[in-house]
């Protein structure tokens, strides 16, 4: 008989606790609401939008849809497509397919109050207050080539983030669980030390967006240390913004969906 | 460990054919090549190089040395965007790939210059749930042997490109497809069908190597009346999966062919399929003439996690406990490394090389004991490894020179499984549930994986004791298989898009390249007007290297 030592129990717990918490009406977990936003963002927003609801008679965050109304009925729709409709049949395993609908069915049927005043916002406002030196958005933030490189690129942002979104990065940034834009340090063998933002790694090299902007490369064997941040780069801007340019600021973010098409 | 006699004998043959062997015209692969393919190491004449299934070459022209100065020699790309999953076969001089889905290719070996192309589009009908992937051909007399993802075996004029016979195998309509490299033993090419997430049926079987007429089929899931039927409550047992999809092992001495077999189905609901699902998750000991099951070993019973055992089998002979033995090794999806006495199927050596929660250790018999709980559930069950496994299809290796068994692994992965009500639906998708996992298949341009996610790893592994012998970290997972060489190199790539060389010996990295798109294959090595190649694809391309 051989028995061997199985997983740290503790880690067990943890995990489950992260990641294995069922969406209470579809039986989702945490894990795959966050796996299908990433694949939503990756596969359907450049058609559907951000919230779901660009494309006529349709609204997936008011649980509308044209020719389905089961799970199953969305996995076909995913798989097979709708043939003279515009959507194309998106070949892809079931646990991806999956996860999609787990996110479709958590998009909140209301956003919170901030981002419904968002919807009301004043979009030039908030791309004057975007702008400013008073919030110093611009100085790591770029949108169509101006503005900073620190940070992340917010040209298409609204591509990728919904209104609440916008709104939780702006008034609690935190390391975050994507795994883009993750904050890391890396001390060089002469003792630099380096933060920024990981753009890319892998076994023999490291490339982050440096405090200078600059995509830089490291090579692994020149760095005495490489590691995750517990906290964001960005500052929180929670308290800083009177109600009113927030919801100009977001509904200005939330406009930004790539250069305009020629 | 003693080395075996035809490694050894081909070991002292390597230097006097590396100096001596030239390009010469196309011969005949006769039944008698094959066995001794590793007396004439400039061919890589099968899916693993051998038989055995070891992809080891006894080629030592590139060594610990010189391996630093490898150089490009020529690059094909292919006409696909699909995954490039082929390994490629040798002969004589002419180089024949697959260019996926099913075009076949042949060329100059030592210039990459195209001979021809065999073009085939799958029928409309064909349906296949992780790509439109073949993993390349086989070769007997002067024909090539290739399955489509349509289920049809052709045969092809290896000289002019031409299709000799076209059977078909199974009914693409219902998920039967060919994807691996046929197998060809005496006068029959062995199949078997891929679609363990459609329901299917999984069958191996054996086909004439001049008219395509079937000579045996075996079932890998057992009919009503069947011994072993009685391991899958109802009717279960009628789409209980047990696909094909890598490329099995032969030994002639015992007349033997190993193949592993896929998962149950619906895969993670095992709720209507009560009982042990034989032979899925398993490897099957057929008579190669008959197809007359001698034996199996059943790595996952009752398997609710996806864990295909389609792992090549390696065939070698090792001291065990003071007594030489012909054993069977073997890294399962499952976590678990395995030594199995191949004569009978008697389990010798199991033990995890990676994080497993399902099971904690094994009974006497090698049967796992199962963690109470650990079962996918409507909320959520975590379990390790991940539905993608410790390690999947990609060709492991075996070394006779260090004795060394080499893993390519995803370590520390895990999967939250979660199960749902599924019935069967012809040709549809038949999977029972979901999962989310801390890998997918397939990857992205950029890794930033979180360090909790697991990651890859090349594990060189003792047969005699399933210990670790050492352990080559990768920050990404890796689909990539290994080779081995009598000098001691150890070549591998991964999803970071690097070809690199290890010392076999202790895992140390010796060279690397970056080839701008992921390998999903096993590299191979030949030899060509005096000068051993080696191959691997990444991305769409093949890239073949050699020294400067």
């Amino acid at each position: 008989m051989i028995r061997w030592q199985i997983m740290n129990p503790v880690l067990v717990l943890a995990l489950l606790l992260s990641a294995g918490i069922a969406n209470a009406q579809h039986g989702y977990t945490q894990t795959e609401i966050e796996e299908g936003g990433r694949q939503y963002r990756l596969n359907c927003i450049n058609c559907h939008g951000p919230d779901g609801n660009l494309v006529g008679g349709i609204d997936f965050g008011h649980g509308k849809f044209r020719n389905a109304v089961s799970d199953d009925d969305l996995i076909n729709v995913i798989n097979l497509g709708v043939p003279g409709a515009g959507m194309p049949a998106f070949e892809m395993p079931n646990a991806r397919a999956t996860a999609i609908i787990a996110y479709l069915r958590s998009l909140p049927a209301e956003a919170p109050v901030a981002s419904q005043i968002a919807k009301s916002g004043d979009r030039a406002r908030g791309k004057v207050i975007f702008e400013s030196a008073n919030t110093g958005c611009t100085q790591c933030h770029r949108v169509r080539g101006t503005g900073g490189t620190a940070g992340p690129d917010l040209s298409e942002i609204a591509l990728s983030k919904r209104l609440v979104e916008i709104e939780m990065a702006i008034m609690r940034p935190g390391p975050g669980k994507a795994l883009e834009n993750r904050p890391v340090r890396l001390v060089r063998k002469d003792g630099t030390t380096i933060n920024g933002l990981l753009l890319n790694e892998d076994t023999f090299t490291v490339q982050i967006i440096a405090p200078d902007g600059k995509p830089t490369s490291f090579q692994r064997s020149d760095l005495t240390e490489f590691s995750f941040l517990a906290t964001s780069l960005m500052p929180s801007y929670q308290g800083r913004l009177p109600p009113q340019d927030l919801a100009d600021l977001i509904a200005y973010l939330s406009s930004l969906k790539g250069a305009p098409v020629q | 460990m003693n080395l075996t006699r035809f490694a050894f004998i081909a070991a002292l043959a390597a230097p006097l054919c590396a100096t001596l062997c030239v390009t010469s015209a196309f011969a005949q692969v006769t039944p008698e090549r094959l066995l001794r393919s590793n007396f004439e190491p400039q061919n890589w004449l099968t899916y693993s190089g051998d038989y055995a299934g070891r992809r080891h070459s006894a080629l030592n022209q590139i060594n610990l040395q010189n391996v630093s100065n490898l150089e490009l020699k020529w690059v094909f790309q292919a006409h696909s965007f699909e995954k490039f999953e082929a390994t490629p076969i040798v002969v004589d001089g002419v180089l024949y790939t697959v260019q996926a889905p099913n075009d076949v290719v042949a060329m100059d070996a030592a210039t990459g210059r195209i001979f021809w192309t065999f073009n085939y589009t799958p029928s409309k009908a064909a349906r296949v749930c992780c790509g439109r992937v073949n993993r390349g051909v086989a070769v007997a007399d002067n024909l090539i042997f290739m399955g489509t993802l349509d289920a049809h075996l052709i045969a092809i004029d290896a000289k002019s490109g031409k299709s000799v016979w076209n059977t078909t195998v199974g009914k693409p309509e219902l998920g039967y497809a060919l994807t691996h490299a046929p197998l060809v033993v005496k006068d029959k090419v062995i199949v078997g069908v891929a679609g363990g997430e459609y329901g299917i049926r999984g069958y191996i079987a054996a086909y004439d190597i001049h008219t395509g007429k079937e000579a045996w089929k075996f079932y890998t899931i057992p009919a009503a009346g069947e011994p072993g039927v009685e391991t899958w409550a109802g009717d279960s047992w009628k789409h209980g999966g047990g696909s094909i999809w890598v490329t099995g092992a032969y030994d002639p001495a015992l007349n033997l062919t190993y193949w592993g077999v896929g998962n149950p189905g619906p895969d993670w609901n095992g709720d209507t399929r009560k009982g042990d699902n034989l032979y899925s998750d398993s490897v099957v000991a057929l008579d190669a003439d008959t197809g007359k099951l001698k034996w199996y070993y059943q790595f996952s019973p009752h398997d609710e996690f996806d864990y295909d055992s389609v792992q090549v089998p390696v065939l070698a002979d090792i001291e065990l406990q003071g007594q030489p033995r012909k054993v069977m090794l073997w890294a399962n999806r499952n976590g678990m490394y395995y030594t199995l006495d191949r004569v009978t199927g008697k389990f010798l050596v199991g033990k995890p090389f990676t994080q497993v929660n399902w099971a904690n250790g094994f009974d006497e018999a090698g049967r796992p004991m199962r963690v109470a709980g650990k079962v996918p559930s409507r909320e959520g069950t975590l379990i390790y490894p991940s539905n993608q496994g410790a390690t999947n299809w990609y060709s492991p290796s075996f070394s006779p020179k260090t004795g060394l068994f080499y893993i390519p692994a995803w370590d520390d992965t895990f999967s939250i499984y979660v199960k749902a009500d599924e019935e069967y639906k012809e040709g549809q998708r038949y999977s029972g549930g979901t999962h989310n996992s801390s890998f997918a298949m397939g990857g992205t341009p950029t890794n930033t994986r979180r360090p909790e996610d697991g990651h890859g790893a090349i594990i060189a592994i003792d047969p005699t004791t399933g210990e670790k012998k050492w352990k080559f970290n990768l920050t990404d997972v890796t689909d990539a298989g290994i080779l081995t060489t009598d000098s001691d190199l150890l070549f591998s790539g991964s999803r970071e898009q690097y070809f690199y060389a290890l010392d076999a010996r202790n895992g140390s990295l010796l060279w690397k390249t970056s080839l701008g798109g992921p390998i999903v294959n096993g590299p191979m090595t030949y030899s060509v007007n005096g000068k051993q190649m080696v191959a691997v694809n990444a991305g769409n391309s093949l890239y073949v290297f050699g020294l400067k």
